[in-house]
């Protein structure tokens, strides 16, 4: 029993226990002074997090995908005896789903044929980057992702990100191949949405939970629970349309069920959308010298309207069809 | 000259040899990170780098000094987003705090470090909700961390196991190093 010569005794006070560890004791208040540089020096930290990002980029990748596959592999098993109920049930909503493309084509059509009538400007193309998600790093008060694609692929900060169930968050930093999503449900998250039916405009308040909350709605406005809550393009940040959950009741300001709830997205898409805000040099010379008078001014609407989904290349979707869900 | 070669690449391997325990907790929050999302997500995922810095200390903080208590918090930092020096603040003093007591946890057999893995969990996840609030500056739920806590609990035995056949693997000198 050598090693009972070597055992330290406890020691009696905190203090004395700092002095035998000086070590500790600097590397504490190095902790807390990084606490404090984090919340002044933003842009080194977010620098520094990026450079960390890309470097462990691949060696998450690495890890991620053998864990993908073998969820996949695991989801076959458990699916296998359910084979023929999935594809009755598959050629069901193949049916239904082949009866409400023809009214959405039919809907684009008229939609199109309105636009064109009223003159309505053309709205900016939404393209997007595909990118796999490589890190699930929700831990306690911090709900962010990270994707495999970065500046190189297009990425900016700023730019929405979905799954195909709706909007999942928005890039907070973009490194050259990785970028960091922070997601709807984080403290962090303020995003514009308005309400569908009441048409009812919001900020959608992430507060760690599934349920983020609506704040800042119009005093007294009545919402029915249900109702589909989804982008808008204020702010000029986020495409509008995109869908992001169902209103339900909460204690206090109303809830928002998000169609995404949490960590279930292996793929995901970056959009890239951009409005240019734009101020002219001189006023309009038609500008109407009655202000009371409604101003309609020809030449101030677009005269090409809206390509309708099928010429708009590959990349590029029209924002109305992310209403489509 | 040679002598020098040998004494570098004998202290080449020696560090290579201290880092295992470092490499093997990184690796196992690399692996805690991947978007497995077993149960969907209903659980939260356990906190590895604690489980990782509890162990050593108890049962050898030679192979992981205080310095690299930090690096494991910053990492974690890194990687969750978390703001930089949260968690290395939470490490450091569940490293000292465990420091401090391991001959109390030790007295008891088998359980007792697993008790003693309990009592650091809660006083981390309580650590956590306070300074959490501090830092993000508002009221936070107490479930998070207390869930993560009792997760990290659960399976501590498991990584414990695994963090004690690398323990095994780099030396047989008794418990207390």
């Amino acid at each position: 029993m050598a090693w009972t010569s070597r055992r330290r005794r406890s020691p009696s006070s905190v203090w004395a226990f700092i002095v035998q560890n000086p070590v500790l004791g600097v590397l504490v208040v190095a902790a807390v002074a990084l606490l404090f540089l984090s919340r002044s020096q933003e842009e080194i930290v977010q620098a520094a997090r990026s450079l960390f990002d890309d470097a462990s980029s691949s060696a998450l990748e690495a890890v991620a995908k053998p864990t993908a596959e073998g969820k996949r592999w695991l989801e076959g098993v458990t699916t296998f005896f359910s084979t023929y109920e999935e594809n009755q049930r598959l050629r069901d909503e193949n049916a239904r789903l082949r009866t409400a493309q023809s009214e959405l084509a039919e809907m684009q059509r008229k939609v199109g044929r309105y636009e064109q009538l009223l003159k309505i400007p053309a709205e900016s193309p939404v393209t997007s980057i595909a990118g796999r998600v490589i890190a699930d790093t929700s831990g306690p008060f911090v709900r962010t992702i990270l994707v495999s694609a970065g500046r190189d692929q297009g990425v900016e900060k700023g730019q929405a990100v979905v799954d195909d169930r709706g909007l999942l968050g928005r890039i907070i930093g973009a490194g050259k191949r990785s970028a960091r999503v922070l997601l709807l449900s984080d403290l962090n998250s303020r995003i514009p949405v308005i309400v569908e039916g009441a048409n009812l405009k919001a900020i959608l308040v992430g507060d760690n939970s599934d349920r983020p909350t609506l704040e800042y709605l119009p005093p007294g406005s009545r919402l029915v629970a249900g109702a589909r809550v989804v982008t808008t393009a204020d702010g000029a940040a986020l495409p509008p349309g995109v869908a992001i959950g169902i209103v339900v009741k909460g204690e206090g300001s109303p809830k928002v069920q998000l169609f995404t709830s949490e960590g279930r997205a292996d793929f995901v898409r970056v959009l890239h959308y951009r409005i240019e805000n734009d101020v002219d040099e001189e006023a309009p010379q038609s500008a109407p010298t009655d202000p009371a008078k409604p101003r309609i001014d020809p030449k101030a609407a677009t005269p090409k309207p809206a390509s309708p989904a099928g010429n708009a290349g590959p990349g590029a979707r029209p924002a109305t069809l992310m209403r489509f869900r | 000259m040679v002598e020098y070669l040998q004494l570098g690449y004998v202290w080449l391997l020696q560090f290579v040899w201290r880092a295992i325990p470092l490499v093997a907790t990184f690796l196992l929050m690399m692996l805690a990170v991947a978007p497995l999302n077993l149960l969907q997500g209903w659980v939260t995922a356990p906190d590895i780098a604690l489980i990782s810095v509890f162990f050593w200390a108890m049962h050898g903080p030679a192979f992981l000094p205080p310095w690299a208590v930090f690096v494991i918090g910053l990492t974690e930092d890194f990687l969750i987003g978390a703001p930089l020096g949260f968690w290395v603040l939470l490490y450091l003093f569940a490293y000292g705090f465990t420091l401090s007591q391991r001959v109390f946890f030790k007295g008891r057999t088998g359980i007792g470090v697993w008790l003693g893995f309990a009592i650091v969990a809660a006083i981390n996840a309580a650590l956590a909700w306070l300074l959490g609030m501090l830092v993000f500056e508002r009221w936070l739920s107490p479930m998070e961390v207390g869930s993560q806590a009792l997760v990290s609990v659960l399976v501590y035995p498991a990584f414990a196991r695994l963090f004690a056949i690398v323990r095994r693997s780099l030396t047989n000198a008794p418990e207390s190093l």
